[in-house]
């Protein structure tokens, strides 16, 4: 199988065990210690089992981290144990900025376990990694992963929808204070037009 | 606005004049003795704030004019069209580039108003006006009180060419909107732009006035600066023989005959000013010996190709295309005037060459020379005739009518055919101005060029 191909890299991610479903160590004491799972993917990764100081957020940062976003990053680190990752080592400073920052703005809008069983989701996780790490899919050039990553992007959509709602709420509005001020006395008119 | 089925009062006058707390002249005016029967209330709407920017858009604009120069746009055109793509939803997504950018037409501002307005412009400050149509379907047109008011700092700047100010204080009437119709909406108002000063929209009509007589000692009493109004209005004015000393008499709307202009200026001894202006954007222009100057520096103006966008050349003749002015609820890019000219600059001031209002109209004699409309429109000029209309049939027939107390259907048949070559058949009616009349602006017509 060539490397890096998103349809065997997203069969792979909905095969992600139930014990990367639990939450995060923080959120529960039966639950996952997020920081070494965090750490050991980046010794996977980046094969460098002997190092000790990894990129992590500080305490109040971290603390900041919801359920749903630790739960996301599990999810991902499964992904991440997939041998496309393995021993490459130059993503190693690329997964803070995926796992803190791109799948925080996901997970504001995906449920975690979508990521498994939503096909869609799936490949958004998937195109993200494979964006944030700068590698382009197998078989695309750089602009068709972008579009297509674009095309599935929660965050991107949300956006859009959200803007086009406030669009739309703003014409209601207009419309409805149009017909209000029609009715209405306006200003003064000084000349003919 | 018809007064029956327009707007209905429903403001207080605090509201209508925030920043004016003696009203003692507005109530004088609505109250006198020989005062109208005012069907209609109206105030200028501005607060402190707003009164603040109509004073910094003179100060802006006025203080010192500067257009462009040919070849360039206008310093401003930059940071404008930026303004209007990231907050205006109709200019969306037509990309960015001035020089490619499309022509707005009247109808996408008919067929969806709102999408012109700013998302910056405050909802709580939106005003409608309602067009009667009169050259086109209906329109509603979205403003706000600055932009309104904004009126008088660009008219002023017109009677200053002409050595006229207006005199701003609150005991004296600076402006009367005069009309000569059926119905109209009239009201007495002020003006916190001009300290107070009084704002009149009268109706000539003698149903609108207790008495006939009425109409005269009202006008002679307040004695407006300033009379606003169409050719057929001051015209209707002119045959009550008022004794009243304006400064300045504005006339729009219409086309202003250089006869009808003299008439007036003879009587009323001050310069009839022949303004052209639209209900989208206001002023644009008045008539000199040279075409008609611009008045605003805040409007960049270019001709377009009547049927495709492409701008022409200056000195080449085609439809004038609006970009700008200072309205938050309707910023024009590119908007088609439907009213035809060419463009040249003079001493750093943009000249309208051979403005004449919608498309221009071919006419033809019966051997099929060609007749055009200014040419018709420059040989009338000279008559006091207030407004008239022109068609011309399949068969060649050509029907005039014309508004006036003075000239005469051979007149008109005499100086047509000779613009015609005596090869024309004319049939020719004038019809009196009264005080109130219904006239429609639009001038001519032809069954032969689909102009009809």
């Amino acid at each position: 199988m060539s490397k890096y191909d998103v349809f065997e890299l997203v069969t792979y991610l909905r095969k992600c065990p139930d014990s990367f479903l639990k939450p995060s160590v923080f959120f529960s004491k039966e639950g996952i210690d997020s920081i070494a799972l965090v750490c050991d993917t980046y010794r996977i990764t980046g094969n460098i089992f002997l190092k000790r100081d990894f990129n992590i957020p500080a305490d109040a940062s971290l603390k900041a981290i919801t359920d749903n976003h630790w739960r996301a990053i599990h999810i991902s680190a499964w992904l991440l144990c997939h041998s496309d990752f393995r021993n490459a080592p130059v993503i190693e400073d690329k997964l803070y900025f995926f796992w803190f920052e791109e799948l925080r703005n996901a997970s504001a809008y995906v449920k975690f376990n979508d990521w498994i069983t939503d096909d869609e989701r799936a490949e958004e996780m998937v195109r993200l990694l494979l964006n944030c790490c700068e590698i382009i899919p197998n078989g695309e050039n750089y602009d068709e992963a972008a579009d297509k990553l674009s095309s599935i992007n929660s965050a991107d959509r949300h956006k859009v929808l959200k803007e086009s709602y406030e669009a739309h709420e703003r014409i209601m509005n207009i419309k409805r204070e149009m017909a209000e001020k029609k009715a209405r006395e306006a200003a003064n008119t000084y000349g003919r037009e | 606005m018809d007064a029956s089925s327009g707007p209905q009062i429903a403001l207080t006058d605090k509201e209508r004049f925030p920043l004016l707390d003696d009203l003692s002249f507005l109530n004088e005016l609505r109250q006198d003795v020989f005062a109208p029967k005012f069907n209609f209330k109206s105030g200028d709407r501005l607060n402190t704030g707003q009164l603040s920017k109509v004073k910094a858009y003179q100060k802006k604009y006025y203080d010192k004019k500067v257009f462009w120069k040919e070849g360039q746009t206008p310093i401003w055109l930059t940071d404008y069209l930026k303004w209007c793509l990231k907050t205006v939803p109709f200019y969306q997504n037509k990309g960015n580039d001035f020089d490619s950018f499309p022509t707005t037409s009247r109808e996408d501002i008919r067929k969806s108003p709102y999408l012109f307005v700013s998302n910056e412009a405050n909802l709580d400050e939106l005003l409608v006006y309602h067009t009667s149509g009169s050259t086109g379907p209906k329109l509603d047109v979205l403003f706000d009180a600055v932009s309104q008011a904004a009126w008088l700092p660009q008219i002023e700047s017109v009677l200053k060419e002409f050595n006229i100010a207006i005199t701003e204080s609150k005991n004296t009437t600076a402006i009367a909107l005069i009309c000569a119709q059926e119905k109209t909406l009239t009201y007495a108002s002020l003006s916190a732009y001009l300290q107070g000063a009084g704002v009149l929209k009268i109706n000539l009509n003698p149903s609108d006035w207790n008495h006939p007589e009425d109409v005269t000692k009202y006008l002679e009493k307040y004695n407006p600066q300033i009379l606003t109004g169409d050719p057929i209005a001051f015209m209707a004015l002119l045959d009550l023989q008022p004794q009243l000393k304006p400064k300045a008499l504005i006339s729009s709307a219409m086309r202003l005959t250089k006869g009808t202009q003299n008439k007036l200026e003879n009587y009323f001894k001050c310069p009839v000013i022949d303004l052209y202006s639209l209900t989208e954007c206001r002023n644009i222009a008045y008539a000199t010996k040279n075409g008609h100057q611009v008045i605003r520096p805040d409007l960049y103006l270019e001709i377009f190709d009547e049927h495709n966008d492409v701008p022409l050349p200056y000195g080449e003749r085609g439809e004038l295309v609006v970009t700008g002015g200072n309205n938050p609820f309707l910023p024009l890019v590119r908007y088609r005037t439907g009213d035809f000219c060419s463009l040249k600059i003079e001493n750093g001031i943009p000249f309208l060459v051979d403005l004449e209002a919608r498309n221009p109209v071919v006419f033809f004699t019966k051997s099929e020379v060609k007749i055009n409309n200014i040419d018709i429109s420059n040989g009338l000029s000279h008559l006091p005739l207030a407004g008239f209309k022109m068609h011309q049939r399949k068969d060649k027939l050509i029907q005039f009518t014309g508004y006036s107390n003075k000239v005469t259907p051979k007149k008109i048949v005499d100086l047509l055919q000779l613009i015609f070559k005596n090869d024309i058949e004319i049939h020719a009616d004038i019809q009196k101005i009264g005080q109130n009349n219904t006239v429609e602006k639009s001038q001519y017509t032809s069954e032969l060029t689909g102009n009809s």
